[in-house]
């Protein structure tokens, strides 16, 4: 389900400010209350190619004696995430008023 | 796939990529980690330092993963699994990386011979020049008049496989992968076609411009062979090195190329 629209998830998740691939995943998962069934390692690929887009930059530090890769937002990436928020709440209401509300249960 | 850096199955690679770094290790079971990373060194096609970067950012990543699961009280050897089990097996996660990798390998194919190829048409028109060649007097009129064409052309078609390559892996290429794959167009989702093309393009245009510096150098030795003086020594000595030492440059960056995509099957 998430597949499709993981570079929106990551953009989300990097509004919140910097992170590295971890902490992203993490957020990801909390985020989605668990329904996140990806496996992590892609998430990677998909940070790497947002940041070739121009979407978000990486630096690297060390911590903890490891390098580390950090991602933040860039303004194109803020843009382009305010733009999928549009269109996905567009999305979101067509299907609403589409599928119509849930039936009212019935008094005893 | 190619021999030379790009050889799979060579496990060394991980470890010393992972033992480059002074200690600070956290507890971690460094044994099943280290062989998840070398398993995934192995599958992915890039150059040597292109691929350690990935495997350093990978190797925090996952020993992180273990570590919060070992804080919260699980033993090492359980931690390490469930970490790899929720990383994705090797072959999963190295097809996820490769069309970037692909991308970056085309990308810096280029870029590298956007940047040569001009000094050595400064280096090779100025031999011209200094052999008394100019447009207005050629005294060895026959062969020049067909081989610069040539030149000219095979030159425009390097800079289209430029464009191309750009186009496909740049942000346009890039936004528009990102679009399709919103809208569920399957394994669209890494824009491997933009990728493939991009690929091909890159690895064309380095064989071409091999083949522009091959033809140049095959060109000043039967000239210095058959009539040593009409050609300037010094500007052809200095076009001559510039040639040696772009030929195989560019052609081991387009078989990088090409073994870069050869796994996206």
């Amino acid at each position: 389900m998430l597949k499709g629209h993981l570079d929106a998830l990551l953009l989300a998740v990097l509004e919140e400010g910097p992170r590295h691939g971890y902490a992203v995943i993490e957020a990801l998962r909390s985020a989605s209350a668990g329904r996140f069934d990806l496996p992590t390692g892609t998430v990677y690929p998909a940070l790497h190619r947002l940041e070739r887009a121009g979407l978000v930059r990486g630096h690297w530090s060390t911590v903890g004696g490891r390098r580390r890769r950090t991602y933040e937002l860039t303004s194109a990436g803020r843009r382009a995430l305010g733009e999928e928020r549009g269109a996905w709440k567009e999305f979101a209401t067509a299907v609403s008023t589409l599928l119509g509300p849930a039936p009212w249960p019935a008094a005893t | 796939m190619a021999g030379g850096d790009l050889a799979p199955g060579r496990l060394g690679r991980a470890a010393r990529s992972g033992s480059a770094r002074a200690g600070g290790r956290t507890a971690a079971p460094a044994g099943s980690v280290e062989g998840y990373l070398a398993a995934l060194d192995a599958r992915l096609a890039a150059p040597r330092r292109v691929r350690a970067a990935v495997l350093a950012e990978l190797e925090d990543g996952l020993l992180e993963a273990v570590a919060v699961r070992v804080a919260a009280g699980l033993a090492e050897p359980a931690a390490g699994a469930a970490a790899l089990a929720e990383f994705g097996d090797p072959a999963t996660v190295a097809a996820a990386f490769q069309p970037g990798l692909a991308a970056r390998q085309a990308r810096a194919t280029v870029a590298g011979l956007l940047r040569s190829g001009p000094l050595l048409g400064l280096c090779w028109g100025a031999t011209l020049l200094a052999s008394g060649v100019t447009p207005w007097h050629r005294p060895h009129a026959g062969p020049l008049t067909v081989a610069l064409p040539l030149v000219g052309l095979l030159v425009a078609v390097v800079w289209l496989a430029a464009v191309a390559t750009f186009a496909a892996t740049g942000r346009l290429g890039l936004s528009l992968a990102r679009r399709s794959s919103a809208a569920g167009a399957g394994s669209a989702w890494q824009g491997s076609a933009g990728v493939r093309l991009a690929g091909y393009a890159a690895a064309t245009a380095g064989l071409l411009c091999a083949t522009l510096d091959l033809s140049a150098l095959a060109a000043l030795a039967w000239v210095a062979a058959n009539a040593p003086g009409a050609v300037a020594a010094v500007p052809a000595a200095v076009a001559a090195s510039a040639s040696l030492v772009r030929l195989p440059t560019a052609a081991v960056a387009s078989r990088r190329c090409l073994a870069a995509l050869a796994p996206l099957g």
